[in-house]
């Protein structure tokens, strides 16, 4: 099943050029503009990044997380294995920024460590709902959004059981 | 979100100076800068990687392939929107998505948006049912390739940082079809209340 994965990655650059050059276009000229058009990302990214990795470094290095953990542990030691993946969880409908820096801590630990694993796997299954919903909704200055917050969210908790539910199964 | 930064910011600091992790706190403001400095180039070079990628596929009208193959489940989910524009918008919108480029998707979604509203039924500060199913579809939405967290794994040296990407997209498919079927279900429970 892994292996699906690995070889997902190859198969798609390959029908995208294959694809470009039946139809004889400039793949080489399109793969420069788009490349190009990302690096604008580092001066909108950096910021962000910076200031969400700040919050996060500071609740990790400041003990208050572990001590949480730690005190989680002896009251439910069911719990144990989802204490390090809480924080983020609880940043993701937030902001991207936060999550995807709880989700470097957590895979900087062990890139192959089973937390790492299935905080990929749940990043993966969800989305920064609160985030896009007010991104998008003010962008047209909507305010009334009917159920568009509940259903988004009760859709990222359908991701997060699923995403551990699966990672438990396969990937322990 | 600023309230939040300073909360947690302040109540780490403060909790940390108190049960005397100083070390610890000094030297992880000292080691930020080099850590954002290496995240944020693993997520934005990836990024560039795959939006190169992304646009072999605009440029060779590839993604106006997967965007008509999508025509008959965008039927499905949005029978009643028949504006061609917003359609197309939605499709690249939710095929820039799959891709885990959130932020790439993001133009092609506020165009979607705008049409949507120009088109819509309710007054000026009411979601249309269009917008909510498009955003939840949008949140919600399947991500084929989630790009940056394979990026951030394979940074870390993981033997294979792919091996999630099958239990995170059928995640996401179920997350997906669940806020599809939940948006049905409120909907229909406010048309009823209306009568």
């Amino acid at each position: 099943m892994n292996k699906v994965s690995l070889v997902f990655i190859p198969l798609l650059v390959i029908l995208t050029i294959v694809y470009a050059a039946i139809k004889k276009k400039n793949a080489y000229a399109s793969f420069l503009n788009g490349t190009k058009e990302g690096l604008g990302l580092f001066v909108e990214v950096f910021p962000s990044v910076m200031a969400m990795l700040l919050a996060v470094t500071m609740l990790e290095a400041s003990g208050l997380i572990t001590d949480i953990k730690t005190s989680l542990k002896t009251l439910f030691p069911a719990i144990n294995m989802f204490a390090d993946i809480t924080p983020m969880v609880l940043f993701r409908p937030i902001s991207g920024s936060a999550s995807i820096a709880v989700l470097d801590n957590i895979c900087a630990a062990g890139a192959d460590s089973f937390t790492c694993k299935m905080a990929s796997t749940i990043q993966g299954s969800t989305d920064t709902t609160i985030y896009v919903l007010s991104l998008y909704f003010t962008s047209v200055g909507i305010t009334k959004w009917k159920h568009a917050l509940k259903v988004g969210l009760m859709a990222d908790v359908v991701g997060i059981t699923v995403g551990v539910i699966l990672s438990l199964l396969f990937l322990k | 979100m600023n309230k939040i930064w300073i909360g947690i910011i302040v109540i780490s600091i403060i909790y940390g100076l108190v049960t005397g992790r100083f070390d610890a706190l000094a030297n992880s403001i000292l080691a930020l800068p080099e850590k954002g400095l290496n995240l944020v180039c693993t997520l934005v070079f990836s990024a560039c990687f795959w939006n190169g990628i992304m646009m072999i596929m605009y440029d060779s009208g590839l993604i106006d392939k997967v965007a008509k193959a999508l025509n008959p489940l965008l039927n499905l989910i949005m029978p009643n929107l028949k504006d061609e524009e917003a359609r197309k918008y939605i499709s690249s919108n939710i095929a820039a998505n799959m891709f885990g480029l959130g932020f790439a998707a993001t133009p092609s979604g506020l165009k979607a948006m705008k049409r949507l509203k120009m088109i819509s039924p309710e007054d000026e500060k009411t979601a249309s049912d269009e917008m909510v199913t498009f955003l939840i579809l949008n949140t919600a939405g399947v991500t084929l390739i989630p790009t940056t967290v394979m990026a951030i794994r394979h940074s870390y040296g993981a033997v294979n940082p792919t091996d999630f990407i099958i239990y995170g997209i059928i995640g996401t498919l179920l997350s997906c079809v669940s806020g599809l079927l939940l948006d049905r279900y409120y909907r229909k429970k406010a048309l009823k209340n209306k009568r």
